[in-house]
């Protein structure tokens, strides 16, 4: 299963330039000298869990995937992005940086019931989008575009309706 | 024909797995590796054929199969897993040397093609039976040749390629409708008859559909043959085998549809369960049954729950095989009236309808494989040009059978990738 949304990063957005100090918050994902990053998380179910994103550059936009899988039944939502501003102290962490999260729930819906103390495995994956599309998906498009050019060729030359027609 | 046949399924297994080995490894939906962190070790998981192979072949509902396969008692741990074949799980766990998590997915993948194989041969013998009655049997055979060459070049496409419960569906469905077929014959005008000689036939095809129903809910539109031939005896007074023949058998897939929807779910989880236990009527009989249930709750299906501005590329990814089933049906009622076919296109068109108010629509691509008027319709198309000489461009029924197969020709190696790399459409 995955849920997805797009990240936008001001051009003003205070952002200190490229740190890649560990970040206050326990839950962090970097984006160091990256332009993408994944990390699994292990999420309880019964409140938000929340996630920091750390050395994202200015005026981009970030693809933001949670996928997670349907061994264990359980639903994302209310997935949104905050703004903690410098100096504010936010779960017990402060930082002289503005910060940016992530958040969503992670629901439990089954019978028998999940155990409250369950602690649900979730991939967290930010990925730079270059023209709109993430930059994990080039290699796809284009092995995509690759076979259906070969199919189409495959068709032109041998017109497999005809061939089929002929059996 | 069996050569051919044959080299041409391996062709489009070759092809199919070709492209899930050149597919890039890291899926879009990283989930897998979630998975197979549940059930072996890195290293195992990492090995050259495990990564570049079999791990992609885990997408979508083939997690749900693999949790309840590689679980201790193969049984599902919660309520909402019931929806996926029980009988097919079971299947795989009795065939596999063991337990382990990629003998179960190997063993199952092999059983999938060698499901789709046989029936690409239960299907030729099924349509030259159907067409012999009304054709020269040259002209039969090579319309199920054609009918054969198009089954295995399936929409189903790379859900083929896994471990999904379709196989063993349309093999049973394909074994039961060429069952019933061998003990059924058209009387004319219009009147069909049953031979009492062929009776252990005809209650064969019941257990078969009733298998194909356990194993996939979809296959209960097969019981309609039983209402077409209960009409049929009963409009000719000829009670005697009305009550042998279609109602025994209709019972048998009846009572099996009751046990799973109602009596086996009802011993399990009511009263402790609540919800849909409280809608009981009488006994285990409840006012929604336990698929429904499981349907409407869990994967938010009803009647037209789909019909979303967000779903259009779904319908759209349907709408080939929609056009398709439905122009088979007025095809063989209208320009090609043969009567034999009557019930396929009763058949035909109840899928169609459910499927598209009620389910999920694009999986009409997977799940119409078990019936094949649409296949007809192709081959039939095909034949009929391919003795005309006239090279002018297709029209009409032709120009519909020529724009589906060059849409198969692009979409099975499309889906195919899309599977392997863990996209939609699911």
């Amino acid at each position: 299963n995955t849920e997805s949304f797009l990240l936008h990063v001001p051009s003003d957005f205070p952002l200190r330039k490229n740190s890649d100090e560990p970040s206050s918050y326990p839950r962090y994902i970097s984006l160091h000298n990256s332009n993408l990053a994944k990390t699994t998380f292990f999420s309880g179910i019964e409140g938000p869990t929340y996630i920091e994103l750390k050395s994202l550059q200015v005026d981009e936009t970030y693809q933001i995937k949670i996928c997670w899988t349907a061994l264990d039944p359980v639903s994302i939502t209310d997935i949104d992005w905050i703004v903690i501003p410098h100096s504010t102290e936010f779960q017990n962490t402060k930082s002289d940086e503005a910060r940016i999260f992530i958040k969503f729930n992670v629901v439990a819906d089954s019978w028998p019931p999940l155990n409250q103390l369950t602690k649900i495995p979730i991939n967290v994956s930010v990925i730079n989008t270059k023209l709109g599309i993430p930059v994990d998906l080039y290699k796809i498009i284009i092995y995509i575009g690759l076979v259906m050019t070969i199919t189409f060729w495959i068709n032109g030359r041998t017109n497999l309706y005809e061939l089929l027609k002929n059996l | 024909m069996f050569c051919q046949l044959s080299s041409t399924f391996i062709l489009c297994k070759l092809v199919q797995y070709g492209l899930i080995l050149l597919t890039p490894r890291d899926q879009f939906d990283t989930s897998t590796e979630l998975l197979l962190a549940r059930f072996v070790s890195v290293a195992d998981s990492s090995k050259f054929w495990n990564s570049h192979l079999w791990n992609k072949l885990l997408a979508w509902d083939s997690v749900y199969f693999m949790k309840a396969m590689a679980s201790e008692n193969g049984k599902p741990a919660f309520e909402h897993e019931f929806a996926f074949s029980q009988f097919w799980i079971h299947l795989v766990r009795f065939l596999a040397p063991n337990h382990e998590f990629y003998n179960l997915l190997k063993t199952g993948v092999v059983l999938d093609n060698i499901l789709h194989y046989l029936a690409t041969f239960i299907l030729y013998f099924l349509t030259v039976k159907i067409f012999s009655g009304n054709l020269k049997s040259s002209y039969a055979k090579s319309l199920a040749k054609k009918t054969s060459v198009l089954f295995i070049f399936s929409s189903a496409a790379g859900f083929l390629t896994g471990i999904y419960s379709e196989p063993l569906s349309f093999t049973l469905s394909f074994l039961g409708i060429w069952a019933r077929q061998s003990a059924v014959f058209t009387t004319l005008p219009k009147h069909i008859d049953c031979l009492y000689s062929r009776f252990p036939l005809y209650l064969f095809s019941a257990i078969c559909f009733s298998l194909a129903t356990l194993n996939r809910s979809n296959c209960i539109v097969l019981g309609i043959y039983y209402v077409f031939d209960l009409w049929q005896l009963l409009k000719n007074r000829n009670y005697g085998k009305a009550l042998l023949f279609p109602l025994l058998s209709g019972g048998i897939l009846f009572l099996t549809c009751v046990l799973q929807q109602y009596v086996i779910p009802y011993s399990i989880f009511c009263p402790e369960r609540g919800s849909w236990c409280n809608t009981q009527i009488l006994g285990p009989f409840t006012r929604q049954s336990f698929y429904g249930f499981l349907q409407s709750h869990y994967w938010n299906v009803g009647f037209l729950k789909y019909w979303t501005p967000n779903n259009i590329p779904n319908f759209l990814f349907a709408l080939p095989n929609i056009i398709i089933l439905l122009y088979s049906s007025v095809y063989f009622s209208k320009i090609y009236p043969y009567y034999s076919l009557r019930p396929h296109i009763w058949v035909t068109t109840s899928l169609v309808i459910i499927v598209l108010l009620f389910a999920h629509v694009q999986i009409i691509n997977r799940i119409s494989t078990f019936i094949p008027l649409h296949l007809w319709y192709i081959a039939d198309r095909l034949l009929k040009t391919s003795n005309s000489k006239d090279k002018s461009t297709p029209r009409g029924d032709d120009r519909i059978a020529h724009y589906y197969i060059i849409w198969l020709i692009f979409w099975i190696p499309l889906q195919t990738i899309l599977f392997a790399y863990f996209l939609p459409p699911a």
